[in-house]
Order: structure tokens, then C-alpha cells, then sequence
């Protein structure tokens, strides 16, 4: 099975933000940096999604990729805005847990969302110059964001990933 | 919505009480933008001490961008902030050409 390790995507960003050996670093390096430390996120999270509902043996299976395939960039986005709040809107009340997704589901969820957007200025925008401490930081952010969900209570895990294969109408 | 210079205050309070002073903060800058779907955002710049970025773990950095967000909503913030951090050297040498 070939699908992309979260963690590899991790690995890639530190070798493009070390020092080069003379003269400063390429800003097509540290872009691609804090593109990778999203995409390890996103992979992250259609992995988990997948694994939860198709499962982990069946990663070869055509079911595995549809489902992995399912979880675009918007529907991440929204959901981790929702998880942020305080008070999510009526349509997701049934569905999160009560009291809330709690600290570890909700820190992956303002991680994902900032790092989404630093890789949309990053992979399109010209204008912004990027310095190695924010691609730096965003690496060891988008590792840490990883640590906390699986951290995160179980059913806390469960309830996020249905909501992203299932978002409610 | 609230004022830049009030926006730039909660940030320093927030992310110094994160970073400490191992990895302080020195400054912090903020403006106006748009996020990647339009709406009303902020984009704010956490200005470190040199060195500090090689100081702050994942977590602390991660800790930094829940409690910033946490303090701006409270304050009565409702734009997303879209957070930078850059030390005063990689702001004053962001002109020179790169390698």
C-alpha cells in the first residue's frame, strides 16, 4: 500500500527549512515546508478517517481509497471551525459530545485551520516572503496537532472523524 | 472587531504567557487581511527573540496559536488570526535576495 504517511510529509519540511550550506534559504523551500506540514495534517486525517470506517486491513481495497478520497480541504475546514466553538450550531449539536470535543481535539482543529491557511499563501500567493522560523514553527506545530488527536478521548476521535465522512445537512 | 493596537496587546499577553522567557516575545504586529475564502481576518506577526524558534517545541508553538486565539475571542475578536513568527533579524533581512 502506498498511500502517503503522515509522517514522511513531516520528515520532507525538515530537510527543505535546514540551513542550506551557504547563503539563505529558498523561499520555494520554505513554502513547500509549510505546504508539507499541512498536507501531513490533511493525509492524517483521511488515513484516521479511513482506517476508522473501512478499516485498517482493508488499505488496499478500492472502498479504502473511496473513503479516503471523500475528505476534501472545505469540509475539514469547516469542521474544525465548528469544533472551536464554544457553542457549535444546531445541525451539530446531536453529534459532538457533550461539554464539547475538549482541548485535544480542539488545538489539532486551530492548528489545521491555520496551517490550511498558511498553505494556500504559501502554494499560490506571491507576495508574502516566508521566514525559516514560521516554516520551522509550522513543521513542529503540524507534528504536535497529530500528537494531541491521538491523544484525544476516544470518542472524541470517533465523533470528528464521522462528522468529516458525515457532515450534517 | 477590535482595534489593531488592542489586537497587537492580547497577542503579546497571550503568546508571552506560552513562550515565557526562554523564547520571549519581543513584539508583536498585526493587520488586516483576508483569510482564503474571503472573509475578515488577521494577519499577525510574533516577533521572537533571535534564536528563539530553535527554543519553542511544536506544543508550546501550537499552545501559543490556541491561547492567542482564545484570548482574541474573548476580548471580542471574531476575525481569524492568521499567525507569523519571525525574529527582528529575519524581518530587517526579508529584502535581501535569497542563495
Amino acid at each position: 500500500v502506498t498511500r502517503p504517511n503522515p509522517e514522511h510529509f513531516f520528515e520532507q519540511a525538515e530537510k527543505l527549512v535546514a540551513p542550506p550550506a551557504a547563503g539563505r534559504p529558498r523561499q520555494v523551500d520554505l513554502r513547500r515546508a509549510i505546504s508539507a506540514a499541512y498536507y501531513g495534517i490533511f493525509h492524517f486525517c483521511l488515513a484516521a478517517a479511513a482506517d476508522e470506517f473501512v478499516g485498517v486491513t482493508q488499505r488496499a481495497t478500492s472502498r479504502y481509497t473511496l473513503v479516503y478520497r471523500s475528505i476534501d480541504h472545505k469540509i475539514l475546514r469547516e469542521l474544525c471551525a465548528e469544533t472551536r466553538k464554544l457553542t457549535p450550531p444546531a445541525r451539530y449539536l446531536p453529534y459532538f459530545p457533550r461539554g464539547g470535543f475538549g482541548s485535544n481535539i480542539q488545538a489539532f482543529s486551530t492548528a489545521a485551520i491555520e496551517l490550511q491557511e498558511k498553505r494556500h499563501l504559501a502554494d499560490y500567493n506571491p507576495q508574502p516572503r516566508f521566514k525559516t522560523s514560521e516554516a520551522k514553527l509550522a513543521v513542529s506545530t503540524a507534528r504536535s496537532a497529530v500528537l494531541r488527536f491521538q491523544a484525544a478521548d476516544e470518542e472524541h476521535r470517533k465523533a470528528f472523524l464521522t462528522l468529516l465522512i458525515c457532515p450534517p445537512r | 472587531m477590535i482595534e489593531l493596537a488592542k489586537v497587537n496587546e492580547v497577542v503579546k499577553k497571550a503568546a508571552s504567557a506560552v513562550l515565557k522567557r526562554r523564547a520571549g516575545v519581543h513584539r508583536v504586529f498585526s493587520e488586516p487581511a483576508a483569510d482564503s475564502e474571503g472573509h475578515e481576518a488577521l494577519h499577525i506577526t510574533i516577533v521572537l527573540k533571535p534564536g528563539a524558534a530553535d527554543k519553542i517545541s511544536g506544543d508550546m508553538a501550537l499552545d501559543t496559536l490556541v491561547e492567542v486565539d482564545k484570548a482574541l475571542r474573548g476580548a471580542g475578536e471574531d476575525r481569524f488570526p492568521i499567525i507569523d513568527f519571525a525574529t527582528e533579524e529575519e524581518l530587517q533581512s526579508s529584502d535581501e535576495t535569497e542563495s
